[in-house]
C-alpha cells in the first residue's frame, strides 16, 4: 500500500516527500473529492486513477472556457469584438477537431457537441459585446485571465512540518462598479433558475475562489460573478448572477478547511482513506462505485484494467500567476 | 504513325449543373474539414450562419411548469392515502 502511494505521488509536486500520501498543495478539485468521499479522493487524486472515457460535460466545459479565454486575451491585446470573436471561434473549431483521427470531436450529446460549442461561444460573446465588466490588467501588463494562484493557507502539517498551500485557477478577474470581482463561467443543460443559483452558495469551488480573491491577491475581490449558459438543442441562454460572502463566512470556511486538512493528514498517517458510502449515488453515480463494490483483494486489478492513470498536480500553472 | 493527340478521361465541369450553384463551403463542409486552414472569411461565415437564429430563439418564451392552484393541490393531497403504519424502510437510522 505504502509503495503504491509513494510510486503514485513520486512525480507529483503537490504531495509531501516526508509523509507519503499527504497532499500539501490543495485546490478545489482535490478538496472537493476529499469532502465527497475520502476513498474517491484516494483513488482519483492520490493514486490518480480516472475513467478511460472523459465526461462530455468536462470536455465541453474545458473547450468553452478555452475559447472564451482566447477572446479575453485578444481583447486585452487590442482586438475589436469582431476580430477577437474570430480568434475565439477558430480556437473552438481547432480544439474540437481530433487531429489524430482527422475528424471532428464526436459527442453523443445533443446539447453538448461541436456545433453547440461554437454556437454558444458566438452567442455569449455577442450578448456581452458591450460588457460593463472590464478585465483587470496585472502589474506585468497581462490580462487577469485564467489566472493561477497559490498561497500559504495558514496551516502547517504536524507530521511533516510543511505549510499547506491553496492553489487554483480563476477564469477572469474583472472590475465592475469600482470593485474587483472574479468571473466564472458555467454551462448546464438545466434551467438557470433559483435552484441553479442556490448551488453556488455554499459551494466548495466558489468558497475557495472567494477566499483566494480576498486573501491570495492584493486586490480584494467583492465576490464572484457567474455567467451561466443553459444549453438547449436549438440555442443557448445566458444569465448572470452574483455570489457574495462576508468576512465571518470566510473565517468559517477557513476553519473548516483547516479541519479537513487535519483529517487528510490523519488518513495519510494511517495510509487509509475510508469510504463515504452515502455519496456513491451523487452526481449521477460515482465512477469508482464499481471498484468499491469489489472485494479489497481484487480492487487494484480492476483499477488497472478499467481506468487509466494521470497526475493531478494543482501546482501546475495554467495561465499567469 | 499513331496520333499523339492527348485525350483527357476527365470531362470539364458542367457549370450549368444545379450542383455547381451549391456553396462548396457550406456550414456542414466547414465543420467537417481541418479547421487549421480556415480563412477569416470562412470563420465569419460560420459566425453569421450560427447567429442567424439567435434573435428568433431568444424571442421564444421559455417553457414554464404548469401553475398548481390550491384547489389542484387539495385534490392531489386527497388522492394520497396515508400509510397506516411505518415500515422498517421508512426509518432512516
Amino acid at each position: 500500500m505504502l509503495d503504491l502511494i509513494r510510486q503514485a505521488t513520486l512525480n507529483n509536486s503537490a504531495f509531501s516527500t516526508i509523509l507519503p500520501g499527504l497532499q500539501i498543495a490543495w485546490d478545489s478539485t482535490s478538496m472537493g473529492a476529499f469532502k465527497e468521499c475520502p476513498r474517491k479522493y484516494y483513488l482519483s487524486i492520490v493514486l490518480g486513477y480516472v475513467p478511460r472515457e472523459t465526461s462530455v460535460h468536462l470536455i465541453f466545459g474545458q473547450m468553452y472556457h478555452t475559447a472564451l479565454e482566447a477572446y479575453d486575451h485578444a481583447k486585452a491585446r487590442g482586438h475589436d469584438h469582431k476580430s477577437a470573436l474570430r480568434v475565439a471561434v477558430k480556437v473552438a473549431m481547432v480544439i474540437s477537431w481530433n487531429k489524430e483521427l482527422g475528424r471532428p470531436w464526436q459527442s453523443d450529446s445533443t446539447y453538448k457537441n461541436r456545433l453547440t460549442l461554437v454556437r454558444s461561444v458566438i452567442w455569449y460573446l455577442d450578448q456581452f459585446e458591450n460588457d460593463p465588466l472590464e478585465t483587470i490588467i496585472l502589474a506585468n501588463g497581462k490580462p487577469a485571465v485564467e489566472l493561477s494562484f497559490r498561497f500559504d493557507v495558514g496551516y502547517r502539517s504536524v507530521c511533516s512540518g510543511e505549510n499547506f498551500l491553496l492553489c487554483g485557477h480563476l477564469d477572469r478577474v474583472v472590475k465592475f462598479n469600482e470593485r474587483n470581482w472574479i468571473l466564472d463561467r458555467k454551462t448546464t443543460q438545466h434551467q438557470i433558475d433559483d435552484r441553479f443559483w442556490a448551488q453556488w452558495n455554499p459551494n466548495n469551488q466558489m468558497s475557495t475562489y472567494d477566499f483566494a480573491g480576498n486573501v491570495g491577491f492584493n486586490a480584494k475581490t467583492a465576490g464572484i460573478i457567474i455567467d451561466g449558459a443553459q444549453l438547449l438543442v436549438g440555442g443557448t441562454r445566458f444569465k448572470r448572477g452574483i455570489v457574495q460572502k462576508d468576512d465571518d463566512q470566510r473565517n468559517e470556511w477557513h476553519m473548516d478547511f483547516g479541519l479537513q486538512l487535519q483529517m487528510a493528514e490523519h488518513y495519510a498517517k494511517i495510509s487509509y482513506w475510508p469510504m463515504n458510502d452515502k455519496s456513491c449515488g451523487n452526481y449521477g453515480g460515482c465512477p469508482y462505485q464499481g471498484i468499491c463494490a469489489k472485494s479489497p483483494a481484487v480492487r487494484q486489478q480492476w483499477l488497472e484494467g478499467s481506468m487509466h492513470k494521470r497526475v493531478w498536480d494543482p501546482l501546475q500553472v495554467r495561465g499567469d500567476i | 504513325m499513331s496520333s499523339t493527340e492527348p485525350t483527357s478521361p476527365i470531362s470539364p465541369p458542367d457549370l450549368t449543373s444545379p450542383l455547381a450553384k451549391v456553396d462548396p463551403k457550406s456550414l456542414q463542409v466547414l465543420f467537417n474539414e481541418d479547421p487549421e486552414g480556415l480563412t477569416e472569411d470562412e470563420v465569419d461565415k460560420i459566425c453569421d450562419a450560427l447567429r442567424a437564429d439567435r434573435a428568433k430563439f431568444h424571442a421564444e418564451p421559455q417553457a414554464r411548469p404548469k401553475k398548481v392552484t390550491p384547489v389542484d393541490l387539495k385534490k392531489k393531497i386527497d388522492k394520497i392515502e396515508a400509510p397506516s403504519t411505518l415500515s422498517i424502510d421508512d426509518l432512516e437510522i
